[in-house]
């Protein structure tokens, strides 16, 4: 079987027709005329990104650290967990178990080693790539089969002699550095068991917030309730620095002597995690709430609407990816899919709170139909 | 019946669904569960992935067809895979 009559290319292949020779983009006309048996069907997008926010789900009970990555794929950090080749068991088995389907899984030490392993064994794999195995399994891998290895790069590194992972991961770092650029670099460490991709867990994101207050002995003195809101500031913003992390939404409050609160919030154009711009954006907010001859006994500021700093790079690795999947036809339609698994994200809940709580996602629900019973 | 308690509200999704993830729908057809309150047309919710209890009603596949059996009917020496539990029936009136 396959799908992707409605686009008129193959965009999901049953084994059945991959054994015959049915590829992924295949133009449909083509498959109907050299393999009549294959049966031809639309895609179902609603039933794909309904299955992709059920298996999301179902991984995020074993830990809240899960990138989804496409509307078939997640990556889970299991760096902490005691024991990570047990739970990734569980949790294919438990996929199974409830969704009827089957999953491939690969273990390793890195994103990029992890998606070889994944892609191993399919359909039904499971694939652990130790340390010490690396070698083993890069020895016959084409170098276009690397995740985020395009057709182009594959080409330059043919040119350079480098046919399979492993060739690449045998040349010292130094003729890396000479010969090839950054992507490039960053792959020949992944390859060999060295974590530059980090997995970007988008729900479960521990920190929703950053906060500080301060008491102060009573005072009603505007400068000296400013330079303790200001000492506030700058410690959130050090912290936030120290986490790699910029708000985009500052609250702040005073409180005063009859422990009554005075707040504002302050929503900027562009996150930040200087306190200078802090400031400047909070001062009208403070001189707002700031009621002349009142006594106050505490300050506070909140940052909010937390990102990494490390997205402007993200979008770098992922601008390269796209550059490189260009010749591909499928760019849109991964963005498309990456948005509709995103969308089924229930924001900000702690790590313990998203697992015990009954979270009920923010969209209609769509129970998957299997067909007809007697 | 009803765990609603002192609440005038009830949450359908809630009330028919305790595993969202692993809860599917069947559609009814035939009448070879009338005995068991299930009807032609009816909406069959299953959850996979339960362990089926005696005095379940489970999806069989039987033949390469799915079919409504109770758990207690099912032989052991039947070549048959539970597939998911019944949870809940649906039925519209109008």
């Amino acid at each position: 079987m396959v799908t992707g009559r409605e686009r008129g290319m193959a965009t999901a292949i049953s084994q059945e027709a991959k054994k015959l020779g049915v590829s992924r983009g295949m133009p449909i006309f083509l498959i109907k005329k050299q393999f009549p048996e294959v049966l031809v069907v639309d895609s179902n997008y609603r039933s794909y990104s309904e299955f992709a926010s059920r298996m999301f789900e179902i991984v995020r009970r074993f830990t809240p650290l899960v990138e989804e990555y496409s509307i078939d794929e997640c990556f889970a950090d299991l760096t902490n967990v005691l024991n990570p080749e047990k739970m990734a068991q569980e949790i294919k088995q438990t996929l199974k178990r409830e969704l009827g389907l089957t999953f491939s899984i690969g273990l390793a030490s890195t994103k990029v080693i992890a998606k070889i392993a994944s892609k191993w064994n399919k359909p039904d794999g499971f694939t652990v790539i130790r340390h010490s195995d690396i070698r083993t399994f890069l020895k016959d891998l084409q170098i276009g089969k690397v995740w985020g290895i395009g057709p182009a790069t594959s080409m330059h590194l043919r040119k350079h002699g480098i046919q399979t992972a492993l060739n690449l991961i045998d040349r010292p770092k130094q003729w890396v550095e000479a010969n090839l650029s950054k992507p490039e670099l960053e792959r020949w460490k992944e390859l060999q068991g060295e974590q530059v991709y980090k997995v970007h867990a988008e729900l479960g994101e521990k920190q929703v917030s950053i906060q500080r207050t301060r008491s102060l002995s009573k005072t009603a003195n505007k400068e000296i309730i400013f330079s303790e809101l200001s000492n506030n500031i700058e410690n959130a913003c050090a912290n936030a620095r120290a986490d790699k992390l910029k708000s985009r939404k500052i609250y702040i409050f005073l409180k005063t002597q009859t422990f009554r609160y005075k707040r504002a919030e302050v929503r900027l154009t562009s996150p930040t995690n200087s306190p200078t711009t802090v400031l400047n954006a909070i001062r009208a907010s403070f001189d707002s709430i700031y009621d002349l001859g009142v006594e106050y006994r505490a300050t506070g500021v909140t940052l909010s609407e937390l990102s990494s700093t490390e997205s402007t790079q993200n979008d770098l690795f992922g601008e390269v990816l796209k550059n490189q999947k260009k010749d591909i036809l499928f760019e849109t339609i991964d963005k498309l899919e990456r948005r509709y698994g995103k969308n089924t994200i229930q924001l900000g809940s702690s790590l313990k709170s998203s697992r015990m709580r009954k979270t009920k996602p923010n969209k209609p629900l769509w129970i998957l139909s299997l067909g007809e019973v007697v | 019946m009803l765990n609603v308690d002192s609440e005038d509200t009830i949450d359908l999704e809630e009330y028919l669904i305790e595993n969202r993830p692993a809860t599917f729908s069947l559609l009814m057809k035939g009448n070879a569960m009338q005995d068991e309150g299930i009807l032609d047309g009816d909406l069959v919710i299953v959850e996979r992935g339960k362990t089926p209890k005696q005095r379940d009603i489970v999806v069989a596949e039987i033949d390469e067809e799915y079919q409504l059996k109770k758990m207690s009917s099912l032989k052991s020496n039947q070549k048959t895979t539970v597939v998911a539990v019944v949870v809940a029936i649906v039925r519209k009136y109008r």
